[in-house]
């Protein structure tokens, strides 16, 4: 282990720490909990969980393709990660302020501040043209949009949409987990088109022996590719239900079992995701026209004494 | 025997934890369940290289000991702790310290306060 890994925690409350839970998630706290879904306690009970786990910002995701695909897709779905009840659960009422809200502010992410509620969605296909029409469909009314696939052609194809969030490459089943592959191309193309892949501890908790060593060796080979093209890497908890969630330390440890470093598990679960926020935001609101190109108000314009005095060169 | 000079031992974190579960877990099921969770994700070898042991453990928190080189992979062992005698826990590391002092005054009385 690195030498860095020595060193004693600091107290990193004015850090921002992601997550990406399920949508069902905030029903289950309130069942556990005895409280209406529609009522103030509500939100507060939901914010004291993720607050115990220092959370300051928290993705609720649903399924994109749940009325397309019905039931059949929701088959082995034990963890709980349909997000039936949402469209009347206690989700609707944690979102608050989205990139859709005019004061939404990423720069805000300030110790202090309540917790963000996002909205996610997840999606799931069987192929490209179902992919690409999902995305069409779904990308206008989320905040975050992921990709779930353990298929070659799909993780593909999610990686090259320039609508796409994050690719998480490990498949939904929760009995019999699979984790994709990807080469040298699909990583040069996320690398690009800076889409992000996500892995979430979901699926490692409820596998054992084989299966899971398995899993691990998959997912630790992606890294290490994913590494080697600087693709931005997410680790979230993808939480389905109440006992999956697990803290940041825990996920920064988790990404070191995968082979990332303490920088870069700590961006993973710190900075990236709202890096990624922030450039949806600014598409969003127009500022930015296309890739590359993006109108700047003057405080932002740089004078060439500032560019040379950032290089270094004065 | 001579105790080992001070510059010889090995160093050590103390990272303070909280489980979280719906009834109270005992101290000797957890830790059982702390080592077979890690015999099961690092193997008996790797997990013996930690060098985890549990020092205290009362009303759901407690500290846990590992070697300097390995606090990740023990907090990876407590992240992948799913269940501790039959019941669903949740095991969370509030920090790491280099002494149980640091510990238990940083971490664990903000625990037992309810924070």
């Amino acid at each position: 282990m690195a030498a860095n890994d020595s060193a004693p925690k600091t107290d990193t409350a004015s850090k921002t720490y992601f997550d990406y839970v399920s949508a069902a998630l905030p029903d289950e706290i309130c069942a556990k909990t005895g409280c209406d879904p529609k009522d103030n306690a509500m939100t507060e009970n939901v914010n004291r969980f993720f607050k115990k786990f220092n959370f300051t910002d928290v993705i609720l995701f649903q399924k994109g393709n749940q009325n397309q695909k019905g039931n059949q897709n929701q088959k082995g779905n034990q963890s709980g990660k349909t997000g039936q009840n949402d469209q009347n659960g206690a989700f609707q009422n944690l979102l608050n302020p989205t990139l859709f809200n005019p004061n939404f502010d990423p720069a805000l992410s300030e110790n202090g501040r309540p917790i963000r509620y996002l909205k996610g969605t997840e999606i799931e296909a069987d192929n490209e043209n179902e992919l690409y029409s999902l995305i069409k469909k779904e990308r206008p009314n989320t905040d975050f949009l992921t990709v779930r696939s353990a298929d070659e052609k799909i993780i593909r194809a999610a990686a090259e949409s320039p609508d796409t969030d994050a690719v998480i490459p490990i498949s939904n089943n929760p009995q019999k987990p699979a984790a994709g592959r990807i080469n040298h191309i699909v990583a040069k193309i996320a690398a690009d088109k800076k889409t992000a892949f996500a892995f979430d501890i979901a699926p490692f908790l409820f596998v054992k022996g084989y299966r899971r060593s398995k899993l691990f060796a998959e997912a630790a080979e992606m890294v290490q590719i994913l590494q080697e093209y600087n693709v931005p890497t997410l680790l979230f908890s993808g939480a389905g239900t109440l006992f999956e969630q697990r803290g940041p330390y825990e996920l920064e440890a988790f990404g070191q079992l995968l082979g990332l470093t303490q920088e870069e598990t700590t961006a993973a679960v710190s900075t990236l995701p709202g890096e990624i926020l922030k450039r949806r935001q600014k598409q969003k609101s127009g500022v930015q026209i296309m890739a590359g190109a993006e109108i700047m108000t003057d405080a932002e314009i740089m004078t060439d004494a500032e560019i040379l005095n950032e290089n270094g060169d004065i | 025997m001579e105790p080992l000079l001070p510059t010889l031992r090995g160093r050590k974190r103390y990272i303070a934890i909280e489980v979280l579960s719906d009834e109270p877990i005992q101290r000797n099921a957890f830790i059982n369940a702390v080592s077979y969770a890690g015999c099961s994700l690092l193997g008996d070898f790797g997990f013996s290289k930690c060098g985890v042991s549990v020092l205290g453990f009362e009303d759901n928190t407690g500290i846990i000991m590992c070697k300097h080189t390995a606090v990740s992979e023990t907090i990876a062992v407590l992240a992948f702790m799913t269940g501790v005698d039959g019941q669903s826990v949740i095991v969370r590391s509030a920090g790491v310290s280099g002494t149980v002092k640091g510990a238990e005054t940083k971490y664990l009385k903000r625990l037992k306060a309810g924070h």
